[in-house]
């Protein structure tokens, strides 16, 4: 009768990982890993290229401020239906929204990083529900306009499918998780009778660092640590 | 097994929290890159003295496990960003629309973050044996800290026990088809931890460790424990409350500090009767203050940046905001100074606790 062998200690899942990637043939030889990685390159830049901004469809969208401004944009789409939330990015303003809650997006600020002010704008996306403490909450309300009136959305901007022809809200002030401070009325044809909202200049990525010293400091930091690894280990008894 | 330390605990425990304040502050992958090189340098010099270093292993691979739970959550949940791979039908549910590699950076540094935190704590336990740890626990909880040790002890006997019971079972032309079949080896595995438990018990009774809490009267025990009960409640009530009805602030914060205070004392006249007696003392020497310099050096410009300066911290993808990461060569520099310990342990440095080689199991 065989004892058995013992096996390494490795679990299963990291197991997997290390043989499905060691075994994979493309992966293995470099001239595979070159191929890949010139792919991405060329891709890339392709891949920047937003979608189209120019369509059929359109929705309007109405923001009501803190201090009772209220601005209007019509945006044009030419999917069938896109997302409360890429319907505020394409709207042009400046949105922040927090990506670290397990549900979704939410806007922390709108306009917030142009006015001086924070409480007009909003917060900032390390405390996005900044004003919004305890008893006294103001945050940032999504409505949809729904059979002649504001209807507080049940879902949040990454969830809902904005369709042609809608009209949606988002309003700052006191609220609660039901309810919030309704948009004014507008009507539809007020706002996307006019010139559709200029889209934003298709940018072609993430820009340039604002400094280029700062990364000579980590170079340097970087390299000094790196040298005093190779210290210690020229100090391991042979 | 002897590993010693050639730095005082307490030395370490100072670097630990040096080591871990940027892990836990920000996700800039750059400032974690460093900290990562520094417990880098650190585990190699402390492989050069230990064979211990072998779980390190085992950490890195938990740590890259980490990733392949948070760059996909995040690369399937964020829709947003200007630099976009591809697409996804928008029709499906949660992950449809773009897959943005702002979405892919952020995975990336939040699971950096945690690897990086893993990390230094495995140096950390690689650096500071078992004994040490036991023997650095606040008197008060001391018996919780001897019964946890003991506990972490017995896992790999248990699995060394329950192999040896497979084995022999198999031998005996035992086969496993069944949850019934289970019986047979939980059985003698159950039987072997009580007999072994209780051979312990009793060398631990015999070496007279069931005597070392002070003996008081009930009633001041009870007043002990409801002390401890009142300065839970005050704590818990006043930073509600600071966050709940902010126009009472003051007396709310009062109220937290009082319960604070409340449970230091109450902490402190329990540990009072906790009688500990150490034959090998540890020896705080020069070497050990130039780790501890060093350690408060590197944390303290962390320290004053998360309280103070947060937004040098801030590190955030997606726009508006830009995904390239900001540096800020004082805290860069800080992080460098965490490598001190590794650079000054040699493999010569000869362990400066007592003459006696073996360690005292508790």
């Amino acid at each position: 009768m065989s004892v058995p062998a013992k096996t390494p200690t490795r679990s299963g899942l990291s197991r997997y990982v290390v043989e499905f990637g060691m075994k994979a043939p493309v992966v293995r030889s470099p001239a595979g890993l070159a191929a890949l990685f010139l792919l991405a390159v060329l891709v890339l830049p392709w891949a920047t290229m937003a979608g189209a901004q120019d369509g059929e469809n359109r929705a309007a969208l109405v923001v009501r401020y803190e201090n009772g401004s209220v601005e209007t944009k019509c945006v044009a789409f030419s999917e069938p239906e896109i997302t409360g939330e890429e319907l505020l990015q394409r709207s042009g303003l400046t949105v922040v929204m927090d990506y670290n809650a397990l549900s979704g997006g939410a806007v922390c600020s709108i306009e917030g990083l142009q006015r001086p002010a924070p409480s007009s704008g909003g917060c900032s996306v390390q405390d996005c529900f900044c004003h919004c403490q305890g008893a006294d909450c103001q945050y940032w309300a999504y409505y949809h306009w729904v059979d002649g009136g504001w209807q507080y959305s049940q879902l949040g901007a990454s969830s809902y499918r904005v369709k042609n022809g809608s009209l949606e809200g988002w309003s700052w002030g006191p609220g609660d998780f039901s309810s919030g401070t309704e948009p004014p009325v507008v009507k539809f044809e007020e706002v996307c009778a006019q010139a559709l909202a200029p889209s934003p200049a298709a940018s072609s990525g993430p820009g340039t660092p604002a400094s280029w010293l700062g990364y000579a400091g980590f170079a340097l930091a970087a390299v000094a640590l790196l040298g005093a690894g190779v210290l210690v280990t020229r100090r391991r008894p042979r | 097994m002897d590993t010693g330390e050639a730095f005082h605990p307490f030395a370490w425990t100072a670097w630990l929290v040096a080591a871990a304040l940027p892990a836990l502050s920000t996700r800039n992958p750059l400032y974690l890159c460093l900290v990562l090189l520094a417990a880098g340098v650190t585990f190699t010099a402390l492989s050069n003295r230990s064979p211990a270093a072998r779980s390190w292993g085992a950490f890195v691979r938990l740590g890259a496990t980490l990733w392949l739970f948070t760059i996909p959550f995040a690369l399937l949940t964020a829709h947003y960003g200007r630099l976009i791979l591809f697409r996804l039908p928008a029709s499906w549910p949660v992950v449809g629309g773009p897959i943005t590699g702002e979405a892919l950076i952020y995975g990336f540094c939040s699971g950096l973050a945690l690897v990086t935190l893993l990390l230094v704590f495995a140096v950390f336990n690689i650096a500071v044996d078992q004994a040490s740890l036991l023997r650095m626990t606040p008197a008060f909880i001391y018996q919780t800290g001897v019964v946890a040790a003991i506990a972490v002890a017995f896992v790999p006997q248990m699995v060394a026990a329950w192999q040896a019971i497979r084995e022999a079972q198999e031998v005996r032309g035992h086969r496993l088809r069944g949850v019934r079949d289970l019986l047979p080896l939980i059985l003698p595995l159950l039987v072997t931890a009580l007999e072994r438990a209780t051979q312990l018990a009793e060398s631990m009774e015999a070496r007279g460790f069931g005597h070392q809490i002070a003996e008081v009267s009930s009633g001041r025990r009870i007043a002990g424990q409801l002390a401890v009960l009142a300065g839970l409640g005050a704590v818990g009530i006043g930073l509600a409350g600071v966050w709940f009805w902010p126009e009472r602030q003051p007396f709310m914060s009062l109220l937290a500090a009082a319960g604070a205070v409340l449970l230091v004392l109450s902490f402190w006249e329990q540990g009072r009767r906790v009688r500990r007696t150490h034959f090998r003392r540890w020896f705080w020497g020069r070497i050990d203050r130039i780790v501890l310099i060093a350690s408060v050096a590197a944390g303290a410009p962390w320290l004053a940046a998360l309280l103070l300066r947060n937004e040098l911290l801030f590190y955030y993808p997606y726009p508006p905001y830009s995904p390239w990461p900001s540096f800020q060569p004082l805290l860069g520099l800080a992080i460098v100074l965490l490598a001190i310990p590794g650079i000054l342990l040699s493999p010569a440095t000869t362990r400066r606790r007592c003459a006696d080689e073996r360690s005292v199991t508790p």
